[in-house]
């Protein structure tokens, strides 16, 4: 095959190194890197060359070639497979087949593919000695024989990462050995062979840029030069070989690829004729799988599953083996949904049956190497090969994962059974993960993860839960037949005041536990006093100003604090409060502002911690301040193009206000009004674009360190709170 | 159904007084222990636990005894200052109880479950929703707090997590609409399980249309398609950006609003909004077109006018079908704008600005007029009427369009001012009783809460003919099957009361009721 327009570089090496391949290659070990996830690479698109030379024209007068990876094999970028004491093989075949240049003009890119549309599947691979789950990474060989002058050129790889990760660094190897920088600047000589092998588990774009360098230039380098446009190469890309590795790209010691064919893969002679790949309309597909019991492998008989493609569903019923087969498909892009009875769903596996593409992934569509999600429900395995007839098999194995429930009976201190008492099913909030930025300042230990009421039995039941360690709480509901008494506590199962003496249930997948709560009585104390308005407050003229009033438990903020709520007069009075450490909050708002709705004009208030002893207080006054405007303004950094902003404050509860949030104007100024009593988070977030790259990098208003500390109101004095945003480069890395 | 049988005792002094009394199972006469009763008025209710022999035994103030315990229907009765022994009974809940599966015998989850009763209000019969619940990870629901009577089941099925999407509401026993041969028919205290709904998939039809000359817009945006029937039903489908073409499929038959909104919800202004009506029989309905137009905001103008005099100041409070408000302060000669309207439709809400002089209280404390629906709902100091050009719009609100609609002009009644006394048919006086007044004339309503002696006044806006009801049980009324049946049940338990422009001299209502 001839290459018009372009030179190559015989690489500068001792004589002695050029003959230092291997006949066979063994297998290596393929870093993933940086890369915090090797998940299967989008298909081909041009990425940055991140070390780009300043010579802007050698994007259009170069010609790259690119190897379009949606041509690639069957199995390009990783497949899982499960390898199991003794040996397995692969279900799939592997095809493999040597990949030809089309014919290029200037301009334009050639597209390579195999060589003949359907390829010969020459191959099966045998993958035996070590158990666990394995990719499996391709490694590839460009071997080309170029016809040169003794001139400097510039060639360069160009690894594509996925869409959302950062830089990647690919490690490349070449003959005689050694990692290779992105670039290399070579001399060439006439007859000289270069041979790369590439094995990176993800895409990446081969360019092959001549380009002539001044002759004193060092190399790599960004110098300008021109390029060349009377040389030729023959090259041919192979695919010639697998490495087996663990999702961060290790090798797994043991493992070992036997091939039917024997290590010296076939090459398919190149064909005369350019091939542009294509789907046939007429290729059906197969869609099939196993619905499995993720803990005990066990099949899932009569699994339901539903296959959709461009919302279309169809249906299918997993068989007492737990099998299902779906026949008949037409190529394209599908989406695999699975469910059962007593089982987590999983998420949703993508399917793509298009012959030339790689099989798809399971774990959902989208995400990335950003889904981050909390299921532990494990990601189901798609594989994908090429009968013989030229059907599309897609194989995936759903695993499923039993859920657990809690279910339990609330009785009063008596026995009684109540109702309408309000379940919360919480457990220790997650670490965040990591990657995501920070926005707020606090976060609570504990998250509720479900919220059930009683039925008039008294019982509950919050069902579809994963396994781990959940803490149960019974607190009082709103409903006019809640029978709770002003005795009556928050009690956390089996029967304490709070979660520190509380004892977490342990659950297993699919297991149903039981917690049965007898409600705690505790006779509390009175907490009364006068409202004090501030000086220079205008008197009650015809507004109707409501005064809320209310404690809230130091320690378990995700509960119903007691509210209590007074009218606009000026006094308040608690009864039975617990002994112990509040912050108390009150506010004063004008209801005949906004009759209708929240957003009623805010007038005063006060935040206090406080700390209730054994005996009545009387006379407890409070003092309430007049609430002010908290002023701001948002910076951007960075890179980053100025939009409007929106700023929220979070923490609201229990006062659970709206109005909380308002937008930068033009000059990123912002102004959040009449601000009540509390202690918030403030978030900062580019309007209305979710996918925004924009982060918060810092917040401070005076000496605090917003972002850290949080906020707390009534706002004092009158300093703006500063929002910096930072954009950065594509992404954080973890 | 009975009411709560009180005993009248003498008033005494002002003061809070010993309220005692026993709460017992209606139907059994078995004394109830576990009761809650709180005294209702007041902002912070003091709450009580019937002992092992149901009696229970507080400082109250002021009148409303609420009673509630698990497996009961809950009950607000009046009671009196003074020593008073009160005997509360309540009404065993009944139940309606099953599991939901679907044609692959799947349990059905987080669907909601509704109990529906064909009510009378304002004289019209509608099928209103009196309780509901999800279906939990087992498909089970159980849905108490239920009087007796006939209900109709229904599962609304369209929700996002429908496997088939062709799974639509449906009622118990199959079918889209209630039948009497499915109805559930529930005795007090009755439990009935076993009201399972095995969700089956209609085809329907499809409909696809466009929305013409949207720009790209970064969320995805959506029709929505909502059944004007009641209880009612949701559809939606994603508008595809490219051609702004979309597609609903699996409608069942009914009449539905076709809606599009290019920003999030609630409606702004400056979004572009389209809604049209569509009809759905049995067949696709393809090329459905929406020309989406730009929502603006509108002012309305009005003006409050009183019968002889000044109106006074007045507050005209919209609240919108999407949430939003609008207040209006009315000038001193009565007019006002209602700025930044969007279209939409709005019901309204007018009070004296200076809520003194109506007499007003604090609302929480008002809990036995909440629980009633209009038109015995407290109507403190409403006007006759609110036309908007010829419409009368006072009680059903008005719809709003990009056009300015006209001038909202509301109409006061001039208000008569009545007094007197409530006795029982032995000539004591009923302390704290609660008395609604409702006479044929638009506005003719009125509330008044008698005091310790039974005396108590209050403000009609209407002369005319006035019938007179004690609610010594609210929570009575909407369980007697509406409002429409308690007011002809109890439309002799007082004497009519001739209200005349003017002075009325103050009157002495004898209960006659039971």
């Amino acid at each position: 095959m001839r290459l018009r327009r372009f030179g190559f570089l015989l690489l500068l090496l001792p004589a002695a190194a050029l003959h230092a391949f291997a006949a066979s290659y063994s297998l290596s070990t393929y870093n993933c890197g940086s890369l915090t996830n090797c998940a299967n690479p989008a298909p081909a698109h041009r990425g940055v060359w991140s070390a780009s030379a300043s010579d802007s024209s050698e994007t259009e007068t170069g010609i790259p070639f690119d190897i379009d990876t949606a041509s690639a094999p069957a199995f390009y970028g990783k497949s899982l497979v499960t390898i199991r004491n003794g040996s397995m093989t692969l279900s799939n075949h592997v095809q493999m087949a040597n990949f030809q240049k089309s014919a290029a003009a200037p301009g334009r890119t050639g597209a390579v593919g195999p060589a003949s549309a359907g390829g010969e599947i020459i191959d099966t691979l045998t993958i035996a000695g070590a158990e666990g789950n394995a990719y499996l990474l391709p490694v590839y060989e460009v071997e080309g024989k170029f016809s040169s002058s003794p001139e400097k050129y510039l060639l360069s790889f160009v690894a594509l990462c996925p869409a959302t990760a950062r830089a990647c660094r690919p490690t490349i190897r070449w003959s005689p050995g050694g990692v290779s920088n992105l670039q290399a600047a070579f001399r060439s000589t006439p007859g000289d062979t270069l041979r790369f092998q590439f094995g990176v588990p993800f895409q990446y774009k081969l360019s092959f840029y001549s380009r002539v360098l001044p002759p004193a230039a060092p190399a790599p380098d960004t110098s300008p030069g021109t390029f060349r446009d009377d040389e030729t190469v023959d090259f041919t890309i192979r695919l010639v070989g697998v490495a087996i590795t663990d999702r961060s790209g290790r090798e797994i010691p043991g493992a070992k690829v036997l091939s039917e064919s024997g290590i010296a893969y076939q090459v398919v002679p190149p064909s005369a004729a350019p091939v542009q790949p294509q789907t046939t309309a007429a290729t059906r597909g197969i869609v099939e799988g196993d619905v499995l019991n993720a803990a005990t492998n066990a099949p899932v008989a009569g699994a339901r599953v539903k296959l959709t493609r461009e919302d279309e569903p169809t249906y299918a019923k997993a068989d007492a083996q737990g099998h299902f087969v779906f026949r008949d498909q037409p190529p394209g892009r599908y989406l695999l949904a699975v469910e059962s009875p007593g089982f987590l769903r999983p998420r949703n596996a993508a399917v793509d049956l298009t012959a030339q593409r790689p099989a798809g992934r399971g774990g959902g569509m989208g995400g990335g190497v950003y889904d981050y999600s909390p299921s532990q429900a494990p990601e189901a395995k798609v594989t994908k090969s090429i009968d013989a007839d030229g059907t599309v098999r897609a194989s995936v194995t759903f695993p499923l994962m039993a859920y657990a429930a809690i279910g339990g009976k609330v009785t009063d201190p008596y026995g009684i059974p109540m109702a309408a008492v309000q379940i919360e099913i919480l457990t220790r909030t997650p670490p965040r993960p990591q990657g995501m930025p920070v926005t707020t300042g606090r976060q609570r230990e504990y998250t509720t993860i479900a919220n059930v009421a009683t039925n008039d039995r008294g019982e509950f039941r919050a069902g579809r839960l994963q396994p781990g360690s959940y803490w149960v709480a019974a607190n009082k509901g709103s409903s006019a037949q809640s029978a709770w008494l002003g005795s009556y506590r928050a009690t956390y199962y089996p029967g304490a005041l709070d979660m520190a003496s509380a004892k977490p249930l342990a659950l297993a997948a699919g297991q149903e536990a039981r917690a049965d709560i007898k409600l705690l009585s505790q006779s509390g104390v009175r907490v009364s006093g006068r409202l004090i308005r501030p000086p220079g407050a205008p008197a009650n003229s015809g507004a109707l100003l409501y005064t809320r009033v209310v404690l809230t438990p130091a320690n378990h903020e995700l509960l119903n604090p007691d509210t209590p709520f007074t009218n606009g007069q000026d006094d308040f009075e608690f009864r039975d409060v617990l002994p112990g450490k509040y912050t108390l909050l009150a506010l004063t708002e004008d209801a005949s502002s906004d009759l209708t709705g929240p957003n009623r004009q805010r007038l005063y208030g006060l935040m206090r911690d406080v700390v209730i002893g054994p005996q009545d207080m009387a006379g407890f006054d409070l003092a309430l301040e007049p609430l002010q405007d908290l002023a701001g303004t948002v910076e951007f950094r960075e890179g980053c193009v100025a939009a409007p902003v929106t700023v929220r404050l979070d923490g609201s509860y229990p006062l659970a206000l709206g109005g909380l949030t308002t937008t930068t104007d033009a000059a990123g100024r912002f102004v959040l009004r009449e601000v009540p009593p509390g202690r918030f988070s403030v978030v900062a977030g580019v309007t209305p674009n979710p996918r925004s790259m924009a982060r918060v990098s810092s917040m401070s208003r005076g000496s605090r360190d917003v972002l850290q500390e949080g906020l707390e109101a009534p706002i004092h004095g009158d300093q703006i709170l500063k929002i910096a945003l930072d954009c950065g480069s594509q992404g954080r890395r973890p | 159904m009975k009411i709560a049988i009180l005993t009248i005792c003498f008033s005494t002094a002002l003061a809070a007084q010993t309220v005692e009394g026993g709460v017992y199972d209606r139907l059994t006469g078995a004394p109830l222990a576990g009761v809650s009763v709180s005294q209702t008025a007041g902002v912070n209710s003091v709450t009580v636990r019937t002992d092992a022999s149901g009696h229970f035994r507080f400082l109250a103030q002021a009148f409303g005894l609420h009673a509630a315990r698990a497996g009961y229907l809950p009950r607000t009765v009046s009671s009196h200052t003074g020593a008073a022994t009160v005997r509360i009974e309540l009404t065993p809940e009944s139940i309606v109880a099953g599991k939901l599966e679907d044609e692959d015998g799947f349990p059905v989850e987080r669907a909601q479950v509704q109990v529906t009763r064909y009510q009378s209000v304002n004289g019209e019969r509608k099928l209103l929703i009196v309780g509901w619940a999800q279906s939990d990870d087992r498909g089970e629901y159980r849905i108490g707090n239920l009087p007796a009577g006939r209900y109709y089941v229904r599962v609304n099925g369209g929700d996002a997590r429908n496997w088939d999407a062709r799974y639509v509401s449906q009622y118990f026993g199959g079918g889209l609409e209630p039948s009497n041969d499915h109805v559930v028919e529930l005795a007090a205290g009755e439990e009935r399980k076993g009201v399972d709904v095995r969700l089956t998939k209609y085809e329907g039809v499809t409909l696809t249309g466009r929305v013409e000359g949207t720009s790209g817009g970064q969320f995805a945006r959506q029709v929505t398609l909502s059944g004007s029937g009641d209880p009612w039903s949701y559809y939606s489908a994603v508008v595809r950006s490219s051609d702004g073409n979309w597609t609903i499929r699996h409608v069942p038959p009914g009449n539905y609003t076709l809606r599009y909104q290019s920003g999030t919800y609630p409606p702004k202004a400056g979004d572009l909004l389209a809604e049209t009506a569509v009809k759905v029989e049995d067949r696709d309905l393809p090329g459905l077109l929406l020309t989406p137009h730009q929502a603006q905001a509108v002012d309305v103008e009005g003006r409050i006018v009183a019968a002889g005099g000044e109106p006074g100041r007045w507050q005209i409070a919209l609240r919108g079908a999407t949430g939003q408000g609008q207040t209006a302060h009315s000038n001193e000669d009565g007019t006002f704008v209602l700025k930044g309207l969007l279209p939409g439709h709005y019901d309204m809400q007018i009070l004296p600005e200076n809520r003194g002089q109506a007499g007003i209280m604090n609302p929480s404390s008002f809990p036995l007029s909440a629980k009633l629906g209009s038109p015995l709902s407290a109507m403190l100091g409403s006007p006759l009427s609110a036309k908007l050009g010829e419409k009368e719009v006072l009680r059903s609100g008005f719809d709003v369009d990009s056009t300015p609609p006209g001038v909202l002009r509301i109409a006061l009644g001039k208000p008569i001012g009545i007094a007197g006394t409530v006795v029982d048919p032995q000539g004591q006086p009923i302390a704290g009783a609660t008395l609604f007044f409702r006479s044929d004339q638009p506005g003719g309503q009125g509330v008044a809460v008698a005091g310790d002696s039974g005396v108590f006044h209050s403000t009609l806006n209407a002369a005319g003919d006035y019938h007179v009801y004690m609610a010594a049980d609210v929570s009575d009324l909407a369980n007697q099957g509406g409002e429409d049946e308690y007011l002809k049940a109890h439309a002799q338990d007082f004497p009519v009361l001739h209200v005349v422009e003017g002075r009325n001299p103050p009157v002495t209502l004898v209960w006659r009721g039971k």
